[in-house]
C-alpha cells in the first residue's frame, strides 16, 4: 500500500516555525483591511483559465 | 530558496498569522504576515507589513534594516506553512505600488525552478474592467499573483 506522502511546511525551506497560542491575540482581527479590500476588487472580476 | 531566511517564526494555532523580527542598522521591527479569507473561500489574500507597539499594522512604510530578500525568503516560509495546513486554498498577493509588484515578480522569477516544484504559479493579468488569471511566465508584468501546492 502506497504511504501517504506530508505536505511539507516551512521547514522544507529552511525555515523553523513555532505555533504560540499569544498570536491568537491577532486572530479574528483584519490586520490589512485596504489590501484586503483591494484583493476581492480583483477575485471580484477575475477570469481563471 | 536561494536567499538568507529568519529562521525562527511564531504561527498562530490556525497558521493564519505569522510574526518574526527583522534586525539591522535601524533595529529590531517586529514583522507580521496574514492570510485572509477573500469573499472566494477558495482564496486567500497574503499581506504583510510591522506590527507597531499598540497593535495596528504598518504596511507602507519601506523597511530599512536592509534585508528585503531576507524578509521575502521568510514571507516565503509562511507560505509554505500555511499552504501545508490548506492546501486546497489559493494565496492571493500583490503590491502596494507598481514597484513593490515589480519586487515580487523578480523574487518569484529568481525562485520559479524551486518554487514550481512545490506550487502552482499565476499571474494576474490587468485587461479594461477583467482580470485574468493565467500562467505565470518571466518577464510579463503582472498585476498580482496567485500560488496553490501541488498535489504530493
Amino acid at each position: 500500500m502506497k504511504k501517504a506522502k506530508k505536505i511539507k511546511g516551512a521547514e522544507a525551506i529552511g525555515v523553523k516555525v513555532k505555533v504560540s497560542k499569544s498570536m491568537e491575540k491577532l486572530s479574528g482581527k483584519v490586520l490589512f483591511p485596504e489590501k484586503l479590500e483591494k484583493a476581492n476588487k480583483i477575485i471580484g472580476k477575475l477570469k481563471m483559465n | 530558496m536561494k536567499y538568507e531566511k529568519y529562521e525562527n517564526i511564531i504561527a498562530s494555532p490556525d497558521k493564519l498569522e505569522f510574526q518574526f523580527i527583522s534586525e539591522g542598522p535601524k533595529g529590531k521591527i517586529i514583522k507580521v504576515i496574514q492570510f485572509t479569507q477573500t469573499q472566494n473561500e477558495d482564496i486567500y489574500n497574503l499581506a504583510f507589513g510591522n506590527l507597531k507597539i499598540d497593535g495596528t499594522v504598518d504596511d507602507e512604510t519601506t523597511n530599512d534594516n536592509g534585508d528585503r530578500n531576507k524578509i521575502l525568503a521568510t514571507v516565503a516560509g509562511a507560505v509554505y506553512e500555511f499552504s501545508s495546513q490548506y492546501p486546497d486554498k489559493f494565496i492571493f498577493f500583490c503590491g502596494t505600488t507598481p514597484q513593490r509588484t515589480r519586487l515580487y515578480r523578480m523574487a518569484l522569477t529568481v525562485n520559479i525552478g524551486a518554487l514550481k516544484n512545490d506550487f502552482q504559479i499565476y499571474g494576474i493579468l490587468r485587461g479594461i474592467d477583467t482580470f485574468e488569471r493565467v500562467v505565470f511566465h518571466k518577464g510579463v508584468d503582472y498585476y498580482g499573483f496567485m500560488v496553490k501546492r501541488k498535489k504530493v
